[in-house]
């Protein structure tokens, strides 16, 4: 698991949030039924909002999920954003700091045997959260998303992170794919397209990274 | 579970058409559950299995966890079974009797059902998400992999027995994981053909009958019982393996057990 050192994430704002399980549901989580129902739920709640938005997923009442769950509602989900769904549209799973690692395991388990990655908040109240990311997630991208600042090209960040221009578009495409970044096109001044990149927390601010 | 596999193996279980449980002294979820599995798979909707029961004493504790009430008409005992007194829990033991499970969505619930039961026994949060991890996982697997008409049995209990101890059991009268994996291009590539092997390929990650984008739950249990220093002992087929989290898989060989069987077990805090 990836830990992103950042400024505390402003969870107020995310463009909407939605709770996992949903209120006067049953907080025990299992099995890929369940998982695909509320994978639905939660495909349903990113169409309805606007490009570019974020949507939170408040898993703070989950007393307990197992894998099948997690994979089935999470990996392919993830899986599903990253072939091109719901584009530019972005999910940011919320859990309580400290208290639900179990829960985490199983997610960061379904994530990575697919090589996927997700943000994941973890709030210790209201309104704040630090950011890390689940899945699979080498520190070489933990450390290029660190770097990317609004409006940033792959020339700028390729320099600023002193690599090859080529190397750089891997790894922004890369995090583009697993919606850990915003990529917009835009026509370059000599009328050739170029990408510019942004960060989708832009209050988590990312600055360093660390490994766990 | 042992005893089953002895009592099959030594041919004492059915004797003369009988399901002999006479020299039964003592009952675990796994036998309970596997002995459950097998009853369904020896009789049929005409004719039932005549039955010699085991002492008043372990009787009583059968119909405690409700075993004959799950087993309906399928048995004749040779006892007036209505009349036997319920038999007292062993070595401090909290239980859950006998379910039968069909459905995911009745996985969901009763999931739900043992981690409140198992909140309440004062287990600590680790050890009640273990527990209920390799619950849904095996009963999942039972209902939606196994094919097995009678659906899942699964009981859990916990007892005191050189410390506190829980045990988590599943079974099924399906088509026995070896059956599901002995056509996986995973199984066929690698030459594997006994149905020990076959068994722990099944914990293998990515491994699945479906695609390969299923599979993981046999092996997210697995980790389970890696973190919890327990023992989970699959019955399927001919195979008999035995996991635990400090020395891998021993695959041994067994009387065929049409189905599957799972027990595991963990020390408690």
């Amino acid at each position: 698991m990836t830990t992103l050192s950042t400024h505390a994430a402003d969870l107020g704002a995310l463009d909407d949030i939605v709770a996992l399980p949903e209120e006067g549901v049953s907080g025990v989580l299992a099995g890929r039924k369940g998982g695909a129902m509320e994978r639905e739920r939660l495909r349903r709640a990113l169409a309805s909002l606007g490009p570019g938005s974020v949507l939170g997923v408040d898993a703070r009442t989950a007393e307990f999920m197992n894998f099948s769950f997690a994979d089935e509602c999470f990996r392919v989900l993830a899986q599903d954003l990253s072939a091109g769904e719901a584009e530019d549209r972005y999910v940011v799973l919320i859990v309580s700091t400290g208290e639900q690692e179990d829960l985490i395991e199983e997610i960061q388990v379904s994530l990575e045997r697919k090589k996927l990655a997700m943000f994941l908040a973890e709030a210790s109240y209201e309104g704040s959260a630090e950011v890390r990311i689940v899945g699979m997630f080498p520190d070489y991208l933990a450390h290029t998303l660190a770097s990317v600042r609004p409006g940033d090209t792959n020339e700028t960040l390729a320099e600023r992170l002193d690599l090859n221009l080529t190397t750089c578009s891997n790894r922004t495409d890369r995090l583009a794919k697993l919606r850990l970044v915003r990529k917009r096109r835009r026509q370059g001044g000599l009328g050739y397209k170029q990408f510019e990149f942004f960060p989708v927390l832009q209050d988590a601010e990312p600055s360093t990274s660390k490994s766990e | 579970m042992g005893g089953l596999r002895a009592r099959l193996s030594s041919k004492g279980l059915l004797r003369d058409g009988e399901l002999d449980l006479s020299g039964v002294r003592f009952v675990r979820p796994g036998g309970m559950v596997g002995l459950s599995s097998l009853v369904e798979t020896w009789t049929t909707e005409d004719r039932p299995l005549g039955v010699r029961l085991p002492p008043d004493r372990v009787a009583g504790y059968m119909k405690r966890m409700d075993v004959f009430d799950a087993m309906g008409d399928k048995l004749v005992y040779d006892r007036d079974v209505t009349r036997l007194e319920i038999g007292a829990r062993h070595a401090d033991a909290s239980l859950s009797e006998l379910r039968t499970v069909q459905t995911e969505d009745q996985v969901q619930v009763v999931t739900s059902e043992f981690h409140r039961l198992l909140s309440k026994e004062g287990l600590a949060k680790g050890e009640v998400q273990r527990c209920c991890k390799v619950l849904s996982e095996f009963l999942e697997n039972a209902v939606v992999h196994a094919e097995s008409l009678c659906g899942a049995y699964t009981a859990v209990q916990t007892y005191r027995s050189g410390g506190k101890r829980v045990c988590i059991a599943v079974s099924d009268a399906g088509v026995g994981i070896p059956t599901t994996l002995r056509h996986h291009p995973e199984a066929v590539d690698s030459g594997i053909r006994t149905d020990g092997d076959l068994i722990r390929l099944a914990a293998v990650d990515g491994v699945s009958r479906v695609s390969d984008d299923r599979g993981g739950g046999f092996g997210s249990a697995l980790r389970q019982v890696g973190k919890g220093n327990g023992v989970l002992t699959a019955w399927s087929g001919e195979g008999w393996v035995r996991f635990t989290g400090y020395s891998g898989a021993r695959v041994d060989e067994a009387d065929r057990f049409r189905g599957t069987c799972v027990e595991a077990e963990f020390r408690l805090g």
